[in-house]
């Protein structure tokens, strides 16, 4: 980043100030808080963008002069935060600013809608308080909506667990500076975390231990993850796009569904709410702020009629998994047609939408494999009960029904397995005959499963001799970087050798195109 | 998702005829996870009838904490702290958490969702310093203007009630640890028998799999006369000893340096089981783990006490 100028900021004077915060009987404070006018080093945590469309975008920070406390080391008070957007990293071309609250409700978060601005542009914003000023952020709009633009750069990620490695893809993708940039879950793990901090070898403190499940616990969790300044480069460099998957709740959560055992279904409601109020918290999401364990985020965006992405909740809505969850040959309960994936509603949503779609690029940025993957060599299927294969009738309505309503090029971006993978959707992936719907690109992990293993996979444009319609796989960590014009879909997977360490470099293992009209893949 | 990674990890080694693949093992996991790695959730929630009054009241799960000083900061004492809403409406609500110094707790606040009527608890964990004198200090629970204090008795292990049981808070020595989750050794000598909490600390899990033998040894502190050991192991009904516990084992004693066995214990399914020898003197317990029943084959021992 630039160095900052302090001149000229807002120009609103006076210092930020604190004001007691007495009215919420929900919290014990009653004491009134005496919070400094000055708060030293509150943007540790970063900035962020995000959810933007053609004239706006949402921009985000989380003051917190200590990330590891729940409270980010402040008082139960309202600070105010001022901020600005501008056309120009040095803040001389200003085209928007205001002042609001961080709240202790809410982790003491702000999320600004930034509106007014011209479509498919590039913007630069940053936020004050108390006399500090924060990293600058960039950030763009999407296209106007009825505009026809040539080409959009995208990069896709999702799972990054901070005890397995160093966040060197997200370096790597912040260098890129896509356009905008999709998280696909699991961008925090709910799990307590060991004294030394894993493949980090870092000192971890003790409230680390346990895992996630009171609403201070995930937000500590969310402090550790966003300290770390190689994904701190990556928000400042690009809106983002999230939704979540199942590791920021519990692993393996499916609607009402949780973990059984000690744990009921009144205390997982319980955990999931927290769970839920702490994404809202630290996401650049625009969507209401979440007040319990109930939360619509799956959503759309349209990007002229180059590309709308339909972002998916596959958790909070599915039916629980059938067969003891995990591998399962033979498993008949899959294949129950009253099963749901994505719930009822959320299902008619996508369906109607992709039906009333009028882009060229018909995109799912969602959490779990689409494609059928069969994980036994021999002659029997074992297949995975968590994934798009435990809930084959839910799948077979999806990809018929894209098929009934001619959706133009479906493509599946998806996360979850920290593998990358790239293959062909059909309607029936038993029989090769059946003419290819879509594609689905999987990105690897960031960072989850350790530095991964090079000498595995299927090269780029083979095929899968169990699985004939996957055609790349490598288990190495990484991103996916996309470059999407009229006439092609090219996914560039990206790469790093290790994450035990930091400074790893960044490679392409394979690039995979697919062409507009003509579902399939060709390796490059 | 996570052990579903390193399956098709393997899958695909396997399936793709293509690969240059030398190695067989395609993670890079050194450690095999210590399955069943359950969810160590110290969250629980009793619904009940809200007052409607509007006022959140803190709930300290006993009278008094009693923290003995000089014990592995791994095995802290612990206390169930929480909150009960008599307010109209679900809300996110807050809880101070404050110990008189030099004693630490391990969270400044409990904030959780709370609908109204409920009740919900979390655990606390309360660390006593080197150095800290004898005596009683004041652990402060808040909410809605209303402040619980619960007396923290902080006494040296010998001035423990341990009931009889010799082993109750004096140091232990494993062969090794599991590192993925919270497994410290020092926890087989907490006090609580319960396995609710695997892998948040209630609990032992060696660090090698398919490894034999695993010891675990607890030095009593000074010569005492022994004659019976219970071991319990990780049993619940997720988890069942039959599937998850530990099936063989050695009892054994040291008199003179040497180690001793005093009884033997194989084809065990239960969540616990009992040893009773002729009275020895002693100056330590070692339990030599033998095999488990499956699941990895980890030692997984809950709670082992002597008297």
């Amino acid at each position: 980043m630039p160095e900052l100028s302090r001149r000229g900021l807002l120009g609103l004077g006076g210092a930020a100030f604190a004001l007691a915060f007495t009215t919420d009987l929900a919290d014990p404070w009653t004491a009134p808080a005496r919070a400094a006018a000055r708060i030293d080093n509150p943007f540790q945590l970063g900035v962020a963008s995000g959810d933007p469309l053609s004239d706006r975008v949402i921009l985000w920070t989380r003051l917190a002069p200590k990330p590891l406390e729940p409270l980010g080391g402040l008082p139960f008070a309202k600070f105010r935060v001022d901020w600005e957007i501008s056309e120009d990293e040095n803040f001389t071309h200003r085209v928007r600013h205001g002042s609001t609250w961080a709240t202790p409700e809410y982790g003491h978060s702000v999320h600004v809608d930034a509106k007014g601005l011209r479509p498919g542009r590039e913007y630069y914003y940053r936020f004050r308080t108390g006399g500090e000023i924060s990293p600058v952020g960039r950030t763009k709009t999407a296209p106007a909506p009825r505009t026809s633009p040539d080409a959009l750069r995208l990069a896709f990620a999702s799972c990054a667990s901070w005890q397995d490695g160093y966040y060197t893809a997200y370096r790597h993708l912040a260098d890129e500076r896509p356009d905008v940039v999709f998280h696909l879950g699991d961008y925090i793990y709910e799990y307590g975390i060991v004294p030394m901090g894993g493949n980090r070898n870092t000192p971890v403190p003790e409230q680390f231990r346990v895992q996630c499940d009171t609403l201070d616990r995930y937000r500590v969790q969310y402090g550790l993850y966003k300290s770390d300044p190689d994904l701190q480069a990556a928000h400042q460099s690009a809106p983002w796009i999230v939704t979540w998957d199942d590791h920021e709740v519990l692993d393996n959560w499916a609607g009402r569904f949780g973990p059984g055992g000690d744990v009921t279904e009144q205390d997982y409601l319980v955990i999931r709410a927290n769970a839920f109020r702490a994404f809202w918290e630290n996401m650049p999401v625009r969507v209401p702020a979440i007040e319990g364990p109930d939360a619509r985020i799956y959503r759309r965006f349209t990007f002229g009629d180059l590309a709308e992405f339909n972002v998916l909740d596959t958790r909070q809505y599915r039916d629980d998994q059938v067969c003891g969850d995990g591998q399962q040959i033979d498993c008949a309960d899959r294949l129950e047609p009253s099963r749901q994936m994505l719930g009822a509603e959320q299902e008619t949503w996508l369906l109607d939408g992709l039906g009333a779609s009028r882009a060229k690029w018909n995109v799912l940025a969602q959490q779990i494999a689409m494609m059928q993957l069969d994980y036994d060599a021999g002659p029997a299927q074992r297949l995975s009960m968590d994934l798009w294969d435990g809930y084959k009738a839910a799948k077979d309505r999806l990809l018929t029904g894209m098929v009934d309503r001619q959706v133009s090029n479906p493509v599946v971006l998806t996360g979850d397995i920290h593998y990358n993978l790239a293959g062909e959707l059909r309607t029936n992936f038993d029989d090769p005959a059946t003419p290819v719907v879509g594609v689905e690109f999987v990105c690897t992990s960031i960072s989850s499963g350790g530095n991964g293993n090079a000498s595995t996979g299927v090269p780029p444009g083979s095929t899968d001799p169990t699985n004939p319609h996957l055609r790349f796989s490598s288990y190495q960590r990484g991103y996916v970087s996309c470059e999407v014009t009229r006439d092609q879909w090219r996914s560039d997977f990206k790469i790093v050798p290790y994450v035990d360490r930091p400074g790893a470099p960044v490679s392409t293992r394979a690039s995979l195109v697919s062409l507009d009209g003509a579902p399939g893949l060709h390796a490059l | 998702m996570r052990t579903l990674a390193a399956a098709l990890a393997a899958a695909v080694t396997v399936t793709s005829t293509l690969t240059a693949a030398t190695s067989a093992g395609a993670t890079t996991a050194a450690a095999r996870d210590p399955e069943p790695s359950p969810p160590a959730l110290s969250v629980k929630v009793e619904p009940g009838r809200s007052k409607g009054t509007g006022s959140f009241t803190p709930i300290a799960g006993a009278d008094k904490l009693v923290a003995p000083i000089g014990v592995d900061p791994a095995c802290p004492a612990t206390l169930q702290i929480g909150l009960r809403s008599d307010a109209k409406k679900a809300a996110y609500a807050t809880m101070q958490v404050a110990v008189d110094p030099p004693l630490t707790a391990s969270r400044p606040m409990l904030t959780s969702y709370l609908p109204p009527g409920y009740e919900v608890r979390a655990k606390l964990l309360v660390a006593v310093p080197p150095g800290t004198e004898q005596g009683t200090y004041d652990l402060r629970l808040s909410a809605s203007g209303s402040t619980l204090k619960v007396p923290v008795e902080v006494v040296p292990v010998d001035g423990l009630d341990n009931g009889g049981n010799l082993a109750l808070r004096r140091p232990v020595t494993a062969s090794s640890q599991h590192t993925n989750a919270n497994y410290p050794p020092c926890s087989i000598v907490d006090g609580d028998r319960s396995s609710n909490g695997w892998a948040g600390g209630n609990g032992w899990n060696d660090a090698t799999a398919r490894a034999w033998p695993d010891t675990v040894a607890i030095a009593l502190g000074n010569a005492r006369q022994v004659s019976r050991v219970d071991l319990y192991t990780l049993d619940t009904e997720r988890y069942p000893a039959s599937r998850h516990g530990l099936r063989d084992w050695d009892v054994q004693v040291q008199v003179g340096g040497q180690w001793q066995t005093v009884a033997q214990v194989r084809g065990n399914t239960a969540g616990t089981a009992r040893s009773d020898f002729a009275p020895v003197t002693t100056d330590a317990v070692r339990i030599v783990a033998l095999a488990s029943n499956g699941a990895n084959d980890y030692t997984r021992i809950i709670e082992v006490e002597a008297r």
